[in-house]
């Protein structure tokens, strides 16, 4: 009787989860399948999910310039390292703020969260010339830097709320052992603490691997600019290239999907035993 | 984390800074650097043989290829220029113009047009040097008209004549509309996100063919007139008519340039108005496609709007003669013949678009006829003209869409217009 | 009894915090500063430098009506995206926090979800940009059913919502994941109390899911706020603003009649307008919706 009741509930758990993921999913696969059409295809009517005939040549055409390899290790350089550069500062500061008590904490957290209020574009200007004098103008250092910036609010926000759940107990027990506040931080926190640093550091990832504005100006051509610039060039003055765009998309992030894949496991314990206390 | 993989990231990391900090090396020869967004539009080898060519002829001078994409372009540009570093010879749109002048970083080529060579002089023509607030800003590589385009193989099959003019245009229309197979004559670009493309393309050809004006010579409107209203009305005749893709004025008002190109190209739309470097555009898309020109048309006159992309010269440079003779170069007979065989631009060189097969070209022969008519206006550079198209484009969708009637649309705009320029001089 | 400042407050908490703050007032506060500056400033040809005009900018900035539909339908697009953000992401939470027979496929699915996620804004724009397309795949699909054709970009009572939902699409995988990791750290004994005491399962989620999530969900909504407010990219590509103005955005407003031009003085003014406006609004959130919480901050 209950293992029946069991199997609908399953049933219909299993059936709406997969109509909800084919309704999220379907722009997904159509985008793929787009990116296998000959240009012209893209626009016939009636609309086809599927190519009629299948080319390889929005890829060949991207994948066979030099510049968009160099386009996709600039990427993930400037990504991986902002996201390392943003989850340490971020681990110090949340951890500073949890465990701390602090004057004026919580002004100082709406500071800190105020400052991811002013739009990048007003900053631009500003960012250009300071660039240029440091000498750090078309430098990787220049758009990591910015890129941890615009990132480690939220990142100290979630950290922060994640050391909270945390117990205290355990470090209390080392610190009276003789153990030093970093030492503590280290060896006792920071293991508990490493599927927050992964969930929060695809975050931090995906916001540097998305940005536009400042890689576009801060960089002078395909040396130093990440994959962002690279898609900019297939919009063109007079036509956009379409199946290019998405090509690139599943070229750019299938990587992306390999490794989110495999730290899953950890995003959604990560990201989230933080956000709440 | 994987005490590996924290060593390989930290390396990385390690590395990317020191790499970062790596600066790029000086060059012995004179640099010249040329700013283009032609990359995607003529190809990487073409922009890498008129460099070649021009190398060859100049062995002390290095010239560099600037790359920017044409929408991200005068952001890009703009930015570097305000740092004083500025590329020695830039493309340049009318529409950007007005910014980079404010700026003052245009050099006057009038100066420099004084010593031109006579080779230069015979196959230039003065028309194509745009003069701005009484100095020459920039000059054009290619001119644009635009008019209408047709698909070949689609009028025949409908056994339908190219139009002649506008009337014949809507009956053309009438034939090829199929509601069945969702197949119309011509898609118009009226969103918004293509509100340059109207203005310049749409409302301003037609506007010339109605007999009216756009601006006065301060660039004040002039559009609020009958003949403008003439415009509006044709344009919203089609649309009510469901003569134009998608069949309904809201379908309309989502379709952009970008997606009217890709639909011409797929053949369902027969017709589109623009310029002649579409045939390029079309058949790097559709290698079949056979299009070409209709003959000019007139309404009231029998003009057309001239238009282009050109080049500027910094004010910043340091070699302003040899930014010149690399500007002599793009418009040689040599770099013309090529554009205009490879890339249908009409290349702002006499000699080559003087070619006696030229005239036969489905494309180019009737080109040069609306190219060279006397009732032919120019545009004029016009300050925020990005702002300016939003003004028309705004107010002709309110028309479009029946919220206001065809003269009080136009005076609202050009209300809106003269507030823009007054506050831009 | 009141103890000494160094008593009730723990210094050496500042020094964790050093490196952070350093690097954001360093890379933030410099750059504010001359915007804040150049907003009371003017470009002048004639001279080649700043001049100061007093509040100029700001008072041609409140006289633009086009300014005013900006912050109208930048508050629409924000508030429909939260509410969207949470409309997707919670229920889609739920179910995959429900327990499942096989882990295996609750994880794929997890992972699934995450997928539009991965594209980037113009990739993004222009992918639903076809999909939108009056006689694209939707209205195709639409037709079938017997509903007519839809200009989703095209209709100006529609644009706003459309570029809403793809802005909710892009970006909900985030707030699951935020949620999903809430709904999962609830312990469990809250929920075998609520069993002893016959409740169901719809006053299980009403006296125990919604309590223990309030603090988590006033974070992502402060959060959603703080990035939907300045969006531009993706309704960029997709409209420009356009049908009339129904998707015109306050950072189009800024970049078009700031940056576009180089009117620096204006921009300025406008992104200071922004921030303040934005300030205003967290802060009267977060004092009145959080106060209570005061864990949340």
């Amino acid at each position: 009787m209950r293992s029946h009741r069991q199997r609908i509930k399953h049933l219909l758990l299993y059936a709406s989860t997969t109509l909800i993921t084919l309704a999220v999913l379907f722009p997904v696969i159509f985008g793929f399948f787009t990116s296998f059409k000959p240009n012209p295809e893209t626009f016939t009517y009636p609309p086809k999910l599927m190519p009629q005939s299948w080319t390889i040549k929005s890829y060949t055409s991207v994948l066979s310039q030099q510049r968009y390899l160099r386009y996709f290790l600039n990427g993930y350089l400037i990504s991986i390292s902002s996201t390392l550069l943003c989850v340490f500062l971020g681990a110090l500061a949340g951890y500073g703020l949890s465990r701390f008590r602090l004057p004026a904490k919580r002004s100082l957290m709406l500071a800190i969260l105020a400052l991811q209020m002013f739009p990048g574009a007003i900053l631009m200007i500003s960012y250009f010339n300071l660039s240029r004098a440091l000498g750090l103008y078309d430098t990787y250092l220049a758009l990591i830097l910015i890129d941890t910036t615009f990132a480690l609010s939220l990142v100290i926000w979630l950290l922060k709320s994640y050391f909270d759940s945390i117990p205290v107990s355990l470090e209390e027990a080392a610190l009276v052992d003789g153990c030093s506040r970093s030492r503590a931080l280290l060896s006792i926190v920071a293991p508990l603490a490493r599927a927050g640093f992964i969930g929060t550091g695809v975050f931090a990832f995906i916001r540097a691997w998305n940005e536009f504005m400042f890689a576009l100006i801060l960089t002078k051509g395909p040396e130093r600019a990440p994959v962002t610039v690279g898609l900019a060039e297939l919009f063109g003055q007079y036509s956009i290239q379409w199946n290019g765009v998405m090509a690139l998309t599943v070229v750019a992030t299938f990587p992306l999907l390999i490794v989110f894949i495999f730290v899953q496991r950890y995003i959604i314990k990560g990201i989230t035993s933080g956000a709440v206390k | 984390m994987n005490r590996k993989l924290a060593k390989v990231l930290a390396v990385g990391l390690v590395l990317a800074l020191f790499v970062g900090a790596t600066l790029g090396v000086g060059y012995a020869k004179t640099k010249l650097v040329w700013a283009e967004w032609w990359d995607p539009e003529w190809g990487e080898d073409t922009v890498e043989w008129i460099i070649d060519t021009f190398e060859e002829a100049h062995p002390d001078v290095e010239v560099k290829a600037f790359f920017a994409p044409h929408d991200s372009y005068s952001d890009k540009l703009l930015t570097l220029c305000q740092a004083g570093d500025c590329p020695d010879i830039m493309g340049m749109e009318v529409t950007w113009s007005d910014a980079f002048n404010r700026l003052g970083l245009l050099a006057d080529l009038g100066p420099l047009a004084a010593s031109a060579s006579d080779e230069f002089n015979s196959q230039f023509s003065p028309a194509w040097i745009i003069n701005y607030k009484g100095r020459a800003i920039m000059a054009y590589l290619y001119t644009n008209s635009y008019g209408i385009i047709y698909n070949v193989k689609l009028l025949e099959e409908a056994g339908v004549e190219p139009p002649t003019d506008w009337e014949e245009l809507r009956e053309v229309l009438t034939t090829l509309y199929d509601p069945v197979a969702k197949k119309w004559g011509i898609a118009l670009p009226f969103a918004m996100k293509s509100s340059c493309h109207f203005m310049l393309y749409d409302f301003w050809t037609r506007l010339i063919q109605a007999g009216g004006h756009m601006v006065d010579e301060n660039g004040l409107a002039r559009f609020d007139s009958p003949a403008g209203v003439r415009t509006l009305e044709y344009w919203k005749s089609l649309l009510d008519e469901n003569l134009v893709y998608p069949g309904t004025v809201k379908g309309a008002l989502a379709t952009g340039e970008k997606e009217f190109r890709e639909l011409f190209a797929a053949e369902q739309v027969a017709m589109i108005l623009s310029g002649p470097f579409e045939k390029g555009v079309a058949l790097e898309r559709n290698p079949d496609i056979q299009v070409a020109f209709t003959p000019p048309f007139e309404d009231c006159t029998s003009g057309y709007l001239l238009t282009g992309s050109g080049v500027a010269i910094s004010s910043q440079t340091e070699h302003p003669e040899l930014a010149w003779a690399f500007f002599e170069h793009l418009v040689s007979y040599e770099v013309a013949t090529k554009m205009i065989e490879e890339r249908s631009l009409t290349w702002a060189n006499t000699a080559a678009l003087g070619a006696p097969e030229l005239a036969e070209d489905p494309m180019l022969g009737p080109y040069s006829e609306m190219v060279s008519n006397s009732a032919s206006r120019s545009w004029i550079a016009l300050p925020s003209l990005g702002d300016l198209c939003g003004v028309i484009m705004e107010h002709a969708q309110q028309y479009f869409l029946g919220l206001k009637p065809a003269q009080q649309a136009l005076d609202e705009a050009a209300e809106e217009w003269n507030a823009i320029v007054t506050a831009g001089k | 009894m009141r103890r000494r400042f160094r008593d009730r407050y723990d210094m050496e908490g500042f020094l964790f915090l050093a490196p952070a703050l350093t690097l954001l007032v360093l890379s933030i506060a410099f750059p504010l500063f001359r915007v804040i500056q150049r907003s009371f400033q003017e470009y002048s040809a004639q001279v080649g430098a700043f001049q100061y005009v007093g509040l100029k900018q700001y008072q041609h900035l409140f006289s633009d009506p086009l300014f005013w539909i900006s912050v109208r339908n930048t508050f629409i697009f924000t508030i429909g995206s939260i509410a969207l953000h949470l409309g997707f992401a919670y229920p889609i939470a739920l179910l995959l926090n429900a327990r499942w027979p096989n882990v295996k496929i609750r994880n794929f699915f997890r992972g699934a979800f995450i997928l539009p996620f991965l594209f980037s804004p113009p990739a993004a724009a222009l992918l639903w940009g076809l999909l939108f397309r009056p006689l694209g795949p939707l209205n195709y699909g639409l037709s079938k059913l017997g509903v007519g054709q839809i200009a989703f970009l095209g209709d100006s009572s529609w644009a706003l919502f459309s570029v809403m939902l793809v802005n909710s699409w892009v970006y909900f995988p985030l707030y699951m994941i935020l949620i999903l990791g809430g709904l999962q750290s609830i312990p469990k004994i809250f929920y075998d109390a609520a069993r002893v005491d016959g409740a169901n399962w719809i006053q299980r989620f009403i006296y125990v899911t919604l309590p223990q999530m309030r603090t988590l969900v006033m974070t992502v909504i402060l959060i959603d706020f703080a990035t939907s407010f300045i969006h531009f990219d993706l309704v960029w590509t997709m409209t420009k603003g356009g049908p009339l103005r129904s998707t015109y955005l306050i950072s189009f407003f800024l970049y078009e009649k700031g940056l576009r031009n180089f009117r620096l003085g204006y921009g300025s003014a406008v992104g200071v307008v922004i921030a303040l406006i934005m300030a205003i609004c967290i802060s009267v959130y977060v004092f009145v919706a959080i106060r209570r919480e005061e864990a949340a901050v």
